[in-house]
C-alpha cells in the first residue's frame, strides 16, 4: 500500500475537533461561536482552543463586533483554510479509493 | 488510519456539513402564533367580518398574511437576539430565498388578477394561494427541519383538493373559502407548530 496519502494528512485539520469545526464552517460563510458550539457540542473552553490552534495556522478568521450590545463572535474559513480542508478530504478519499483497489 | 476510519471521517463530515448549512431555530411557537392568527382570521372572515366579494377576501387575507410574517420576523429576531446571532444567518437567508418565488408569483399573480379588473373567484384563489405556499414551504424545507416539507406537501395536496372539488360543488362561495383558509392556514400550521414543539422540546432536554 502506498503510505503516501497518509504522510499528507495535515495534524492540524486532522484532529477530530478541529476536522468537525471545519467541515460545518466549509458548508456556510460563517458561523457565529454559539452556533458553532451547539452544532459541535463541544464546550466553550474545547472549542475556544480548537480555534486559536486553527487560528494560528491561518485555517479560521475571527471577527468580534457588538450587535445590539451583545458581543459577538464569528468565525469562517479562509482561503488557506478551504483548501487545507479540500486536500485533506482528498487525502481521505484517497486511501479509501486505495484501499478498494488492492 | 485505516480505509474504515477514512470512510467514517468523511461520512461524519457529510452529516456536518449538511447539518451546518440547516436551519435550526425554533419553529414550533412560530407556526403556532400563526396558526392561531389563521384560525381567528378564517373563523371571522367566514362569520362576515372578510367582506362580501373577492376583492374583499384579497385584501383581507393580505392584512392577515402581513400580520403572520411581522409575528415570524419578530420570533426569529427574538431568538437570534436571545442567543446573540446575527438575524440575517446564511440558513436564514437560504429559507428565504427558497420560499421567495413561489410566495412572488402568488403575490403578483393576485394583484395582476385584481388589476385586470376582472375578479377573481374566491376559492380558485385560496387553492391556487396553498398550491405556491405549499411549494414555497417544500423548497424552503431542504434548509431546515424535514417536517416542513411534509407541511408543504400538505398545502400542495390541499390546494389541489380546494381546486379539484371546487367546481363539483357547484362553486363554493366567499364562505367556504374563508373556511378553507381557516383549516389550512390556521389548523395545518397550528397542528405542524404544536409537534414542532413536541420535537423541539425533546431535542432541548
Amino acid at each position: 500500500m502506498n503510505p503516501e496519502p497518509f504522510l499528507q494528512l495535515d495534524r492540524v485539520v486532522h484532529e477530530k475537533g478541529r476536522l468537525a469545526m471545519m467541515a460545518a464552517l466549509a458548508a456556510t460563510p460563517e458561523l457565529s461561536f454559539t452556533e458553532l458550539r451547539d452544532l459541535l457540542q463541544m464546550t466553550d473552553g474545547n472549542l475556544t482552543t480548537h480555534i486559536r490552534t486553527l487560528q494560528e495556522a491561518g485555517f479560521v478568521a475571527i471577527t468580534k463586533e457588538y450587535r445590539d450590545n451583545r458581543p459577538l463572535t464569528t468565525c469562517s474559513l479562509t482561503t488557506a483554510g478551504r483548501a487545507a480542508f479540500q486536500r485533506h478530504i482528498e487525502r481521505l478519499a484517497e486511501i479509501v479509493a486505495q484501499a478498494r483497489h488492492s | 488510519m485505516d480505509e474504515r476510519q477514512a470512510a467514517e471521517q468523511l461520512q461524519t463530515i457529510r452529516l456536518l456539513m449538511e447539518r451546518a448549512a440547516l436551519y435550526r431555530r425554533a419553529l414550533g411557537p412560530t407556526l403556532v402564533g400563526i396558526g392561531i392568527l389563521g384560525m381567528a382570521a378564517g373563523s371571522a372572515g367566514a362569520a362576515g367580518w372578510g367582506g362580501r366579494g373577492a376583492r374583499d377576501c384579497v385584501l383581507y387575507w393580505t392584512g392577515v398574511a402581513v400580520l403572520a410574517v411581522a409575528w415570524a420576523g419578530f420570533r426569529v429576531r427574538r431568538q437570534a437576539l436571545g442567543a446573540a446571532e446575527p438575524f440575517w444567518t446564511p440558513p436564514t437567508r437560504r429559507v428565504l430565498s427558497a420560499m421567495t418565488p413561489p410566495i412572488a408569483v402568488a403575490v403578483v399573480g393576485t394583484a395582476l388578477r385584481l388589476l385586470e379588473g376582472a375578479p377573481p373567484r374566491a376559492e380558485t384563489l385560496s387553492g391556487a394561494w396553498m398550491i405556491l405556499y405549499g411549494l414555497g414551504l417544500h423548497a424552503a424545507g431542504h434548509f431546515t427541519l424535514r417536517g416542513i416539507r411534509l407541511l408543504g406537501w400538505a398545502f400542495i395536496a390541499a390546494g389541489l383538493i380546494s381546486l379539484g372539488v371546487g367546481p363539483w360543488v357547484g362553486g363554493p362561495g366567499i364562505r367556504e373559502a374563508h373556511l378553507a383558509m381557516a383549516l389550512t392556514f390556521g389548523l395545518g400550521h397550528l397542528a405542524a407548530g404544536a409537534w414542532l414543539l413536541l420535537v423541539e422540546r425533546k431535542r432541548d432536554q
